[in-house]
């Protein structure tokens, strides 16, 4: 049971529907500003919508991760009375056929909030629509026109987030309430939890004060992975910290992560196989390492849990390349596609600028180790106001059916250009000084 | 431009062609050709330079070790423009280097109005590489007088290159409903025989390619607005086959000529519409893409039909292949 698809339309720069299928792991790429985070933020501000037991659509600040500073700001051309319609997809064991849940939010100046003012979910041949009665509003700003079998009903339905709250409703058959209700409790469960590592990363500290309590996880900058390593360390001998000298040993070979306790306080450090007295405070190394740490504790932390194969999970990065050499760009790759293996249900979003992230992932699928249905690539496109994502094919063999031109290849045209003055020296013998 | 395929014979060249190969290389060095080679001419193009043109080797050799590298990784089917691929070897260095040097030549019927055309979707559409040729010298569009000429000029420039012809035309189809088969279908198909490239407009002619948004520039604003309203009240197809430059006309100054030419493709519009459209937007019409032309978008195209981004993205895939 996993999120296998999401829709939208007036969405950010997104004006036309767009729809993106949601694979174990689905890669985003394009130029700066183009919409990459907008669509990789999705699943964050979808997660708000659905499960929750609150009210309003939607929340654009959702962990701290700033979606939009009003609703308005999620509408294409940013126009106060507009609506934006999600879609999301899902794959359900039970049912036969997928669950789609299809809402539109529609955001009403005069009322100064956000209505449901469509809702279609449908399950197989079950399928209820409701339809908001504005005319009602703003005395009864619940009342909608539910459709259900050929049947319309006028009831007033409480909304929690993007579905109806599933609770009984006196005004409606009981048919209707129960299949609304099977219907809500299947998407809840089926969107799982939603993991959201953002392009910006905690700067280390020197000294780190000892929590006495466990971060449940690593935070939206990765500001909590030293503390759990710290605690790691103090109470279950650094079992986890262990993994992560695994993974970082592929990256910085003849070094290891360490924690140092003393009195209340920890401090991170690494430190040289070849001299084990010497310790270096990670705020005296190399930047990619603090950087890449978050995702190396986030992993150990799911090869260490039993449970995070099983759990239904979205796990969003915005560039985890960051900072790192591009020789490790490829490592992650292989850890982001083992990590996707170990668990069925398990979905992975990586917005990523790297060229080896992607030729990683080509490789594995020409390979014969990764299957290409296993990934989707897409190109998010942007051209006078308005955005657009193209999926990019991949064969058997790792080739793409589709690559924008220029896009990886800059380094080329670099040096075509250094190429040319150099033999425009030594030929004509004259440059541009 | 050109895919110049190069094979690891071409660096087994006698001494007196070592400066051809090395003008080759600058060709691709300064953007004007694509080069495309294998891993084992990769090698071959190393060796080649490290004996025989040592400055150049580094430069060189990095440059053909990238040309492959993404030649292999990042291109795809449908992502490459289909470029005009030129085999170069040991034999044909020679005459080869001589018509990768010569600018590719695009024939069109009238010079003034077809490159304003050009200018203008070069711009919408982003095409650098177009531009830059035109620059560079690298693309001439040569004037041929008239539909009639095209074939005659079009195969009296082909006559100028050695093996490949970088030779295309532009013509009008002058179509007067969708499936007018015209004198234009005939040359294009000619021009394909013989191996040249040739695109012809699917609406009747450059001026039927004119947004709506440049029209309306177009003074006095009052005429304009009100031939622009019946305009937009025609189909596309009506629009695309319609006498921009002169209107629907008149035969005697009581009757409209237009109906039976155009078959029935304007049956059923409304009277006002026809009379408003009686008079056109002027034979100089097309110029007023040169002041609109910056202020346009693909979406202008768009509106002019659904297939025409498609058509338009064609024909400038075509003129990049003759550069």
């Amino acid at each position: 049971m996993a999120l296998s698809g999401i829709e939208v339309e007036n969405y950010k720069s997104f004006g036309r529907p767009q729809r993106i299928e949601v694979r174990p792991i689905t890669v985003l790429l394009g130029k700066n500003n183009a919409g990459k985070s907008a669509v990789a933020r999705l699943p964050l501000l979808l997660h708000t919508g659905i499960c929750t037991d609150l009210p309003e659509p939607l929340d654009t600040y959702a962990r701290g991760v700033d979606v939009g500073s009003a609703f308005t700001d999620l509408i294409h051309g940013h126009s106060p009375h507009g609506s934006v319609r999600f879609g999301l997809q899902f794959e359900l064991d039970e049912i036969a056929g997928p669950l789609v849940l299809d809402s539109t939010v529609q955001n009403v100046v005069e009322l100064q909030m956000q209505i449901v003012s469509r809702c279609r979910m449908q399950a197989g041949d079950q399928q209820v629509v409701f339809e908001w009665d504005y005319q009602q509003a703003p005395q009864r700003v619940n009342r909608y026109s539910v459709h259900h079998r050929g049947e319309i009903h006028r009831a007033n339905v409480p909304f929690a987030g993007l579905m109806p709250t599933g609770e009984v409703e006196a005004d409606l058959p009981k048919t209707v309430t129960s299949e609304v209700a099977a219907l809500v409790r299947a998407a809840k469960h089926s969107f799982g939890s939603v993991r959201y590592l953002g392009p910006f990363r905690d700067r280390p500290q020197r000294l780190y004060r000892m929590p006495t309590r466990l971060p449940l996880e690593i935070g939206t900058l990765g500001e909590d992975a030293p503390s759990i390593l710290a605690l790691d360390h103090a109470r279950y001998g650094g079992e986890l910290t262990a993994i992560v000298n695994r993974h970082l040993r592929q990256n910085l070979p003849g070094w290891q992560l360490s924690v140092s306790t003393s009195s209340g306080s920890y401090s991170l450090a690494l430190t040289p196989d070849w001299d084990q007295t010497q310790s270096i405070n990670l705020v005296d190394t190399g930047t990619g390492v603090a950087q890449v740490l978050p995702i190396f504790v986030q992993r150990a932390i799911d090869e260490l849990d039993g449970s995070a194969s099983t759990d239904t999970r979205i796990e969003i990065v915005e560039q985890p390349e960051l900072h790192l050499h591009p020789s490790a760009h490829a490592q992650l790759a292989d850890l982001y596609i083992g990590a996707s293996r170990a668990s069925d249900s398990s979905r992975f979003v990586i917005e990523t600028h790297s060229e080896t992230f992607i030729l990683r992932i080509r490789r594995r699928i020409a390979e014969g180790t990764l299957q290409p249905s296993h990934v989707a690539i897409y190109f998010v496109e942007h051209e006078a106001g308005e955005s657009t994502l193209r999926r990019v094919g991949l064969d058997s063999s790792g080739n793409v059916d589709y690559w924008p031109e220029g896009i990886f290849s800059e380094d080329y045209e670099e040096t075509k250009a250094l190429a040319n003055a150099q033999i425009r020296t030594a030929v004509d013998g004259t440059s541009n000084h | 431009m050109a895919q110049v395929i190069t094979k690891a014979d071409l660096f087994a060249v006698a001494e007196a062609d070592i400066m051809a190969v090395v003008s080759l290389i600058r060709l691709f060095t300064c953007g004007r050709h694509q080069w495309a080679l294998d891993l084992e001419t990769v090698g071959a193009v190393e060796h080649f330079f490290a004996e025989k043109v040592p400055t150049l080797s580094g430069p060189v050799g990095a440059l053909a070790r990238k040309a492959w590298t993404t030649k292999t990784a990042w291109e795809s089917p449908s992502g490459a423009a289909p470029l005009l691929a030129y085999d170069v070897s040991r034999v044909t260095i020679e005459s080869a280097l001589a018509d990768l040097q010569r600018p590719g030549v695009l024939v069109v019927e009238d010079l003034v109005s077809d490159r304003t055309f050009l200018n203008a979707i070069l711009g919408v559409f982003n095409e650098v590489h177009i531009e830059q040729a035109l620059n560079q010298g690298w693309l001439e569009v040569c004037h041929s007088g008239g539909g009639g000429r095209v074939v005659a000029v079009t195969e009296d420039e082909a006559l100028k290159f050695n093996i490949i012809a970088r030779v295309g035309a532009l013509i009008d189809s002058d179509s007067l409903y969708p499936s007018h088969h015209t004198h234009a279908h005939k040359a294009a198909g000619h021009l394909l025989s013989i191996g040249l490239r040739c695109h012809v407009l699917t609406y009747r002619e450059v001026e039927n390619y004119i947004p709506n948004r440049a029209l309306a520039t177009i003074r006095p604003y009052a005429r304009t607005n009100k031939r622009l309203g019946a305009l937009g009240r025609l189909n596309r197809e009506q629009r695309g086959h319609l006498d921009i430059k002169k209107g629907l006309g008149r035969l005697d100054g009581r009757f409209r000529r237009s109906p039976r030419e155009h078959q029935d493709l304007y049956d059923g519009v409304p009277e006002d519409v026809l009379g408003a459209l009686e008079g056109g937007f002027g034979t100089n019409v097309i110029s007023c893409l040169n002041d609109a032309a910056s202020n346009m978008t693909s979406r202008d195209y768009t509106s002019l039909g659904a297939d025409v981004s498609g058509e338009l993205a064609e024909l400038l895939s075509m003129i990049r292949s003759l550069i």
